[in-house]
């Protein structure tokens, strides 16, 4: 089967302007993704794997190397994939059916449509009563919800999350991760997410790539094939956790740890 | 609550006490070196001068005029100020094109355009409403091309992969990003202009409070002088006051508001 996103000899290389150093962030970076799958990008801070998923995403350049979505070339963003920020970003002058409603505006539908379906978004996260509250009248998680809601409104086709629950509190966590995971369920988006917490790819991925550390190469796939919903506390899960933990430290590169 | 109500009592009792020492001094004085009380009036004094200045209309003439004044400048500089520090602040060649200019003409003191302003204008309200132009425009200049480029980069960038084009961005997002910068702009912008209009009116026309006061220091009524400065300072008051609410309204969804 062709995959969905191919990234193909990818290369990032920053160039400091004031002091003309180089820093390379990526290299050698080759990952096909399939039409439908959840693959988690796991590595440790500054492995270049958020950088990976804004070339993706169109918001950052490859030096070298490439990106296609079906076959096409990525030259830039676009509403067909969707970014969940670890910021956030939810525009504090929107309240929240408005920041969900955002993604319709832009392709031009009604504004009374726009806040239809935007209702109906909020309701699917949960968040049914809360349409006229401002971002920072909410919780972090609720703030995650209307993320999440706003991300899937406009219905694009490939889902990239970068750290996106980083900020939460360890329960709040495990809830948007069991959340995420019902709502991909429904949606069957293809999913790349990016994280350090080897708990959370176990729990959210059908496949997780290991990153090493600085410069970034992909070291290891690993399948994850559990059943959904995932018991982080099982058997099979603390294999795969043994696993994933001596592939990362083989690479001398150990990512906190923190359960989803 | 009745404690918080007590300590706030108090709080306003110790702020009431140098004020009211500051005034019995005055009096006291005024009346003690009776010779000099002809250049400075008992306050008690000044309070009845004030009644009767409001009682024939005379008050509130000149500072319906020089409010009039105030908000025609504004009213001018706002018309230039905004679209150019929207442009400067967006389009990285207008802001090369007119920073030098700016950074030329900014520093010149808005009282130091006094002659010029006369020159230029001769006397009357072309003089007075350029003064307050002069002095007005740079801050609210500066903090919308700061608001525009200051912007979190974050929310450009989920605009863009929501499928916003570069004039809905700019529109639904750089602008309302900018609005409290903008508005904080503004209101120093309004304290500026009242402080030239008064500068205006001593010089260059016949009406307004810096007028009244201005005449009366000729026609020796240091009473009525005492009385329009007190005028001033509440109007400025108002002036501020009214900038707030507004700011409170259009910013409701700001986090934290800094209104002080």
């Amino acid at each position: 089967m062709k995959p969905k996103i191919d990234v193909q000899g990818l290369q990032k290389e920053f160039v400091d302007d004031e002091t003309d150093r180089r820093v390379l962030a990526l290299e050698g970076v080759d990952l096909a993704v399939t039409d439908g799958e959840f693959l988690c990008i796991l590595g440790p801070s500054g492995c270049g794997k958020s950088t990976l998923l804004l070339i993706v995403a169109g918001l950052e350049t490859a030096t070298h190397g490439r990106v296609t979505l079906d076959g096409r070339v990525i030259g830039g963003p676009g509403p067909d994939r969707g970014v969940l920020f670890q910021q956030l970003a939810l525009f504090p002058w929107r309240t929240a059916i408005d920041n969900v409603a955002f993604g319709l505006e832009m392709q031009g539908h009604p504004r009374a449509d726009c806040r239809a379906r935007a209702a109906n978004f909020l309701k699917l996260v949960g968040l049914e009563g809360f349409e006229r509250a401002f971002p920072h009248e909410m919780s972090g998680g609720m703030q995650q919800r209307v993320a999440i809601a706003r991300l899937l409104a406009h219905e694009p086709e490939v889902l990239l999350m970068d750290e996106p629950f980083g900020a939460l509190d360890a329960q709040t966590r495990m809830q948007m991760a069991e959340e995420l995971t019902r709502i991909w369920q429904q949606a069957r988006k293809t999913v790349l997410f990016v994280t350090h917490s080897v708990d959370e790819a176990i729990y959210l991925g059908d496949r997780v790539a290991v990153m090493s550390r600085r410069p970034g190469r992909i070291k290891s796939i690993l399948d994850i094939p559990l059943s959904r919903p995932r018991d982080v506390a099982g058997e099979e899960f603390n294999v795969l956790r043994r696993l994933l933990l001596r592939q990362i430290e083989e690479q001398g590169a150990a990512p906190e740890e923190k359960t989803p | 609550m009745e404690h918080a109500r007590r300590h706030r009592f108090r709080h306003l009792f110790r702020g009431l006490i140098v004020p009211v020492l500051f005034f019995i001094a005055w009096e006291a004085g005024a009346r003690l070196w009776l010779a000099k009380a002809i250049l400075i009036p008992p306050p008690s004094e000044v309070i009845r001068t004030l009644w009767a200045l409001l009682r024939d209309g005379t008050l509130e003439e000149h500072t319906i005029s020089s409010i009039l004044r105030v908000l025609s400048g504004f009213a001018i500089s706002l018309l230039f100020a905004l679209p150019l520090g929207l442009l400067m602040g967006w389009n990285r060649v207008a802001h090369e094109l007119f920073d030098t200019t700016v950074q030329i003409f900014r520093p010149i003191p808005g009282t130091a355009w006094v002659p010029a302003a006369i020159l230029l204008f001769g006397i009357g309200d072309r003089p007075a409403l350029f003064l307050i132009f002069m002095g007005t425009i740079w801050p609210i200049l500066l903090s919308t091309i700061h608001g525009v480029r200051n912007i979190n980069k974050h929310f450009i960038w989920a605009a863009l992969t929501m499928g916003a084009d570069r004039r809905r961005l700019f529109i639904k997002v750089v602008f309302p990003a900018a609005l409290p910068s903008i508005f904080t702009g503004c209101r120093v912008g309004m304290g500026v202009a009242w402080t030239f209009v008064v500068v205006a009116e001593l010089i260059a026309v016949r009406t307004g409070l810096g007028y009244m006061i201005m005449e009366a220091r000729l026609i020796v009524r240091p009473d009525i002088v005492f009385a329009g400065m007190i005028a001033i300072g509440v109007v400025g008051l108002c002036l501020d006051w009214l900038a707030r609410i507004l700011m409170r309204r259009f910013l409701r969804w700001q986090k934290g508001l800094v209104l002080e």
